[in-house]
């Protein structure tokens, strides 16, 4: 069995924090969104609230985030470097669909914190997703900021539309994350490791 | 300082009215004055108003910021008139005798034929014009509301709406714009610069709005009447008490909002406008087709994860019983 540390201690605790703060916005986002329902919600005003403040904390922890990751160098596992990205990504994809069936050996480059597919994906989510959100989700949170008008109809329109749109996908991500999250050594392994910060790999003799 | 010698005219009947006088000369002697005003009264500069009768109480009313205390109310009474937003008012072509049919005779007025409150409903009674807006149910509706009966006794339709600046109801497709020129009504009084004259000027409206998540924000973007009127109100004349307003986030905040048609709703019956293309309220707007496309790929995207989680679980389960059988061994089976 091989011990490896992956995780330092700031980005476990980064991670946690920002886990629970997307539970929050999306329990939060779907009341509002889904208001008057009659599927059990958070109520109006305190969803409101809370929407508010998850969305603020999680805006403060991606700009720390990404000043602490580039600062220490860590942002280097979130930035595809690899030219041949996409044909790496089709790879672990495929793992994911066929090879983990058939008992392959996930195509993980050594060294490599995130594989392929992740890369791509964590850098979507963290680049493009996640200030898009923010940008929109302040201009909701401070509509005089605002455009008056935009595509023709009342500057909030789009910014909701948009703010929706990012939240869904983001929402896809994080069940999509959670998931594949299952698919380590043992159905726990993986959780494990964002927890403590340690991989453990079986060698191949084990 | 007056300006010229109608004005220098005026200034004494003020005086002299705000005196009470009482002598039949200093009555005669105020009216002689008063009427030779009226004669030697020229057409107010660029005003085309109807009748000389009319452009004489212009060259009095059309002074401006010209106000007196009333004795007799005890309120102060706006005596200028603008002629150019009368002239371009729905009233614009009405001679003033029209409304100010007695007690207008003698300078100063004596006020015994003040027009009759809800004048509008008397007027505008069976005009087919204006059947669309009840103004029937519209004067039932105020008489039964909190303006029904104020400190200073019944808010009449004039009150609101100013009569010598009435202008047809704002059919602009811009929300904002309309709910501007709904809101402003509320404001000559609920505002913090009340602009209209009077006893019953209201405290400011806005710090009463602080429990709202930006509160200047939802003041500019909904019709006061929205939330202080009874819910399914036709006219929205039924102002509510304070404590019997809508405080439910609810309310408006779900796909069957009372903001819809309230707020961004069509202005007269009969007319089509389309709320969601107007306005966006969490809760309440939503797009069809973005609500499609989002539960179609929550519904593949789980579908697979099913799926893939499905051939995970089969072969483990397999892998399972061929180890239990293995280790039962060939005689225990």
């Amino acid at each position: 069995m091989t011990r490896e540390v992956v995780n330092p201690l700031w980005l476990r605790v980064w991670h946690g924090a920002l886990a629970l703060l997307f539970m929050g916005l999306i329990a939060t986002g779907v009341s509002m969104h889904y208001a008057g329902s009659e599927w059990p919600m958070v109520p109006f005003r305190i969803a409101v609230m809370g929407h508010n403040a998850c969305g603020i904390g999680a805006a403060l922890l991606w700009l720390f985030f990404v000043i602490r990751s580039a600062v220490s160098g860590h942002l280097a596992h979130y930035v595809p470097a690899d030219l041949h990205i996409i044909h790496s990504a089709v790879l672990q994809a495929r793992y994911y669909a066929f090879g983990m069936f058939r008992g392959d050996a996930p195509p993980l480059s050594p060294g490599l914190r995130n594989n392929s597919a992740q890369q791509l994906v964590y850098a979507f989510v963290l680049f493009v997703l996640m200030p898009f959100s923010i940008v929109s989700g302040v201009l909701l949170l401070f509509p005089i900021l605002a455009p008056e008008h935009a595509l023709g109809r009342p500057g909030l329109w789009p910014m909701a539309i948009l703010h929706l749109s990012v939240g869904y996908l983001l929402t896809l991500f994080v069940v999509v994350h959670v998931y594949l999250a299952t698919t380590g050594e043992t159905f726990f392994a993986l959780f494990r490791e964002m927890i403590t910060g340690v991989r453990e790999t079986s060698d191949p003799k084990d | 300082m007056p300006h010229c010698w109608t004005e220098w005219v005026i200034l004494v009947q003020i005086i002299g009215h705000d005196r009470r006088p009482d002598s039949v000369w200093s009555r005669t002697i105020l009216a002689v004055l008063g009427l030779a005003a009226a004669v030697i009264a020229w057409p107010a500069d660029g005003a085309e108003l109807a009748d000389s009768e009319t452009r004489a109480c212009q060259h009095c009313h059309g002074l401006p910021d010209w106000r007196i205390h009333d004795p007799v109310s005890g309120n102060a009474l706006e005596l200028s008139i603008d002629s150019a937003a009368y002239l371009g008012s729905s009233h614009g072509e009405l001679p003033c005798r029209t409304c100010h049919e007695w007690g207008y005779d003698k300078i100063p007025h004596t006020g015994a034929g003040h027009y009759p409150i809800y004048l509008c409903v008397v007027c505008h009674d069976k005009d087919r014009a204006l059947e669309s807006f009840h103004l029937d149910e519209r004067k039932t509706d105020l008489r039964g509301s909190v303006h029904g009966a104020t400190d200073d006794g019944p808010l009449d339709c004039h009150s609101c709406h100013d009569p010598h600046d009435f202008r047809p109801i704002n059919d602009s497709a811009d929300a904002l714009k309309r709910i501007e020129q709904s809101n402003a009504v509320c404001l000559r009084c609920h505002g913090r610069v009340p602009r209209a004259a009077g006893s019953f000027v209201q405290p400011d409206a806005e710090p009463f709005h602080g429990h709202f998540p930006n509160p200047a924000n939802h003041l500019r973007k909904i019709k006061c009447v929205a939330c202080h009127t009874a819910a399914g109100s036709a006219t929205f004349h039924d102002i509510k008490p304070k404590e019997q307003s809508v405080d439910d986030c609810g309310q408006c905040h779900t796909p069957t909002s009372r903001l819809l048609d309230a707020v961004y709703g069509a202005q007269r019956p009969g007319q089509q406008t389309n709320p969601g293309e107007d306005a966006y309220v969490i809760g309440s707007t939503r797009s069809p087709r973005l609500e499609r496309l989002s539960q179609i790929l929550f519904a593949i995207l789980l579908g697979a994860i099913a799926m893939h989680a499905i051939a995970r679980v089969i072969p483990w389960q397999r892998s399972r019983r061929q180890r239990s059988s293995d280790e039962r061994g060939p005689d225990d089976a």
